[in-house]
């Protein structure tokens, strides 16, 4: 079955047809008015400010509402050529020279004006020229830089990504300041043409795995990427795989600390989420603050992490499969009370286990969306549902309300959401199996998700690393981090070809011994 | 030629991505939809469909038949958020006959809407008669065999008939058969579970042993007290037959020998209406078979270390040289009840529950294989000597006794 679903699509046509888009600029101003108006015919937006060049030469500004700054197009660009100091007819070099501006741009046909218009670059057009100048003067309204509330740390930076890219760049340029960080720039989406970032630092990346990243960005062919997760879905290596296979994340350091263990980021214009590849399951249990808190902590709250990660996932079906076919597996006093508890519950242990676990991803959901006030009263009735109104009824028994309760706890514990519902998901048809076949079916369950894993693939990189492959050296950074003293490598699996991150024997010790 | 290959790409170009994606999702519903189906699995047992027993006693009933009795967990409804207060669990007891230990579970079954389940019955109690019969082997094999039964559940024999045992309401415990079960696994009497019994019963001399739950009725003047059971003391096996019983000084006895624990209290007596009271911390027992010029013998070396808890004599303690004086009465009282058991289980039974075949068997394997056949003739003939050392760790908590 899964062999004819990797079949690769065929090709798409373009969607859009260009007719006289890159035809080169007239030497005509009128008639370049007249083509810009029939390109941007119903644009309200756009504004055509015709004026006159010291008094002499026409000229036209054409820039769209809103993308530009329209103070500095007064006193930067038309206060100085709408002066009465220049007293001949000047060309159009001899016009930027006198614009008070750093960053112009020679632009030749029509379509370097519709992408320099839209990219809020106020267009100056002159008479007699076939070339016009693009003003850097883009500004818009944006958002200021936030803490995550996806990913909020107890210690560490309290800076999100934002929507607008040249931020988040500045944001990586910030934090690696050396001109080692690369940036690749390709436009994606023939509508939206959206602007993507491959940012990554030579001589740590491996050059194959940059290519393979551009190789597979260009091949993208779709009508507008409005955020990261579109590019996330025809870029992976496994589209039917439930598992995320690519980081995605809100936090100018984590996409640092990527950076440098040789991974790539790719940034998208429009959404503060970018996406790290390649990844291992385990960079999902790898929260920020574990690589700034104690290492003695940190390794104990991963440890629990990836201990919850498994009771998320078998702790409804152990209990299934326990109450329905191994009796005997529990001590003695519990099963009793497993008993009694149990008399009065009409269903079946896993029909009863569906249902709870439907109802409780159905209240995390509609929490989920709901505006905060009403959240809140959403979460007392679920609540109530769950807890005691379900059991009064007799519909289950008070400890699948527990069960149900601890499962919902550990999938939070997950650091990562997109690993974590993932995770919520598969424990559905482990239930099933464990409401079918007892603890063979649950064992069946997990030898099926390991199988799965060891063979899912993150641009090339085993999803399952350092396990498998077992990379002894980056055991120090799985289950446990290590301290930073003894984190001298970067992984094996990215960062081979700059393979020391640090001095070794850093560890401090006293200074006279 | 040219028509059919155009059909054919026509088709490829249906069994695009969307198609196989339906199917992919369509057949992942169809093998779904065989696991719901599957639910009736011929394992499956929901937990409000079992009868959970927890103690079961077999006795011996009329024209060679067994009576089997059993202790049946109620579960109690806890709907409606009503908690029952009383948190005793609800037990039942029923009983039925039958041919065999088997026989006579599914004439239970009859009486039954729930399937019983053996898996959480701890304790088997055999009654006195049906344990003298001999071939109770056979029975056990029921609790070996099924798939239910535990094998680490304690086996008991009770003085009378065992049916009588469950019937006996429990204190602190939920059902009897706890009770009985947390008391050997204290260490009250002897721990036997189903397998130590059956290496007993298999190994070298066949000497076995089960504690044996009398039950103890009040005396006129506590009549406020239960009727409860008591490990009191411990039956003796030759093989699968039951031949006697010693009561509970012999039984300590002869589970030192063993080199098992009793309770941990020993009281010495230094003269008459004195007393003085040793915790045991460490006991060790160590048995060293010799053969001399044909002659058999056993050294029994027990060292024991502990702590005084009670001094009711006259003895400073608080003197090394004294607490010498302790030790010997000690050692005095620790030997005695291996003499008496000794003298009841190897002299009078000629049974051999200590263990001395095996040490012979382990130390001596070529004269062991010319006696193992009479060896109930050379068991009362050996020769035991008993060296009992006691250590006082400590004298307790305070220096004097108040006069």
């Amino acid at each position: 079955m899964f062999r004819i679903l990797k079949k690769r699509p065929q090709k798409q046509h373009p969607i859009e047809e260009m007719s006289n888009r890159n035809l080169p600029l007239s030497t005509e101003l009128d008639k370049n008015l007249q083509i810009l108006k029939s390109i941007y015919k119903g644009c309200i937006d756009v504004i055509y400010h015709p004026f006159l060049i010291a008094g002499k030469t026409k000229a036209l500004l054409v820039y769209i509402d809103g993308l530009s700054d329209t103070e500095q197009i007064d006193s930067s660009v038309l206060a100085p050529l709408m002066s009465k100091t220049i007293d001949k007819s000047i060309n159009l070099q001899e016009t930027c020279e006198n614009i008070q501006l750093s960053n112009i741009r020679v632009v030749k046909t029509y379509d370097d004006c519709i992408k320099n218009i839209s990219n809020g670059n106020p267009i100056l057009l002159m008479e007699h020229e076939e070339q016009g100048a693009a003003l850097g003067l883009a500004k818009w309204d944006k958002r200021s830089i936030k803490e995550p509330d996806s990913e909020s740390v107890i210690r560490g930076p309290r800076e999100g990504f934002v929507e607008t890219l040249g931020v988040n760049i500045s944001m990586l340029r910030r934090k690696i300041r050396s001109p080692n960080l690369k940036m690749i720039k390709m436009n994606i989406g023939s509508y939206s043409d959206t602007s993507i970032i491959i940012a990554y630092i030579e001589g740590i990346a491996n050059q194959s795995l940059i290519d393979e990243v551009q190789n597979r960005l260009q091949k993208v062919e779709i009508d507008s990427v409005l955020e990261s997760g579109y590019i996330e879905e025809l870029i992976e290596d496994n589209v039917f795989s439930p598992f995320p296979q690519l980081l995605d994340t809100e936090r100018p350091d984590v996409a640092s600390a990527n950076l440098l263990e040789g991974r790539v980021v790719i940034l998208v214009d429009g959404t503060p989420f970018v996406l790290i590849a390649p990844v291992s399951f385990f960079s999902f249990f790898q929260a920020p603050d574990d690589y700034y808190q104690r290492y003695l902590i940190s390794s104990v709250i991963r440890i629990m992490r990836l201990f919850f990660m498994l009771i998320s996932v078998f702790l409804p079906s152990l209990y299934v499969a326990v109450s329905s076919f191994h009796q005997e597996m529990v001590p003695t006093t519990l099963i009793l009370s497993m008993a009694s508890l149990r008399e009065s519950v009409p269903f079946t242990a896993l029909i009863e286990a569906v249902i709870m676990e439907i109802v409780f991803e159905a209240l995390r959901e509609a929490g989920l969306r709901l505006p905060k006030q009403v959240g809140a009263a959403v979460s007392i009735v679920g609540a109530l549902v769950i807890g005691q109104a379900a059991v009064q009824a007799g519909l289950v028994s008070p400890l699948m309300v527990i069960v149900v309760a601890i499962t919902g706890i550990a999938s939070f514990m997950i650091p990562r959401y997109s690993e974590g519902i993932a995770l919520r998901l598969i424990r559905f048809p482990i239930m099933m199996l464990a409401g079918t076949m007892g603890l063979y079916g649950l064992a069946l369950g997990f030898i099926a998700i390991v199988i799965h894993l060891c063979k899912l693939r993150s641009f090339g990189v085993p999803y399952l690393s350092p396990i498998a492959p077992t990379i002894g050296r980056d055991m120090k950074d799985a289950f446990i981090r290590s301290p930073w003293w003894m984190l001298n490598t970067r992984q094996h699996l990215t960062g081979r070809i700059n393979k020391y991150r640090q001095a070794p024997n850093q560890q401090p010790k006293p200074k006279n011994r | 030629m040219k028509l059919t290959e155009i059909k054919r790409k026509g088709i490829e170009r249906m069994n695009d991505t969307l198609f196989r994606i339906m199917k992919a999702i369509l057949s992942f519903f169809l093998v779904l939809s065989q696991c719901v189906l599957l639910t009736g699995c011929w394992d499956n047992k929901e937990l409000n469909q079992l009868a959970i027993i927890v103690g079961a006693a077999i006795d011996k009933d009329k024209n060679n038949k067994i009576k089997l009795t059993v202790q049946v967990f109620l579960p109690q409804s806890q709907s409606g958020g009503q908690q029952s207060s009383s948190g005793k669990a609800q037990v039942e007891i029923k009983s039925a006959v039958g041919t065999n230990l088997a026989d006579a579970a599914s004439n239970l079954q009859r009486e039954y809407s729930r399937k019983l389940f053996w898996g959480h019955c701890k304790t088997y109690i055999f009654g006195r008669s049906l344990s003298e019969k001999g071939n109770l082997g056979r029975q056990i094999d029921f609790i070996d065999r099924h798939p239910e039964p535990r094998e680490d559940s304690h086996l008991y024999v009770s003085d009378g008939k065992a049916s009588d045992i469950l019937q006996l309401s429990a204190s602190l415990e939920k059902y009897v058969g706890d009770v009985l079960r947390k008391m050997s696994e204290m260490h009250v009497g002897a721990n036997m579970t189903l397998k130590d019994f059956e290496l007993m019963v298999t190994s070298e001399g066949g000497g076995a042993l089960l504690p044996l739950i009398k039950i103890k009725h009040p005396n006129n003047d506590d009549r406020k007290m239960n009727v409860s059971p008591i490990i009191g003391g411990t039956a003796i096996f030759m093989r699968d037959k039951m031949i006697g019983r010693i009561n509970e000084v012999e039984s300590k006895g002869l589970l030192w020998v063993r080199n098992q624990n009793e309770l941990p209290e020993i009281t010495g007596y230094p003269k008459k209406g004195q007393t003085i009271s040793l915790y045991l911390k460490r006991t060790k027992t160590n048995l060293v078979p010799k053969i001399e010029n044909g002659k058999w013998s056993v050294t029994i070396n027990i060292s024991k270390e502990g702590m005084i808890v009670q001094n009711g004599s006259k003895i400073n303690i608080m003197s090394k040289k004294n607490t010498k004086r302790v030790e010997n009465y000690i050692e005095k009282d620790v030997s005695n009840s291996i003499e008496k058991a000794l003298k009841q289980v190897k002299d009078g039974m000629k049974v051999d529950p200590f263990g001395f075949a095996t040490a012979f068997h382990r130390k001596y394997p070529k004269e062991w294989e010319k006696v193992k056949d009479h060896w109930e003739v050379v068991l009362p003939d050996i020769y035991v000597e008993t060296k009992v050392k006691v250590h006082v760790l400590e004298p307790g908590l305070s220096t004097t006794t108040l006069e």
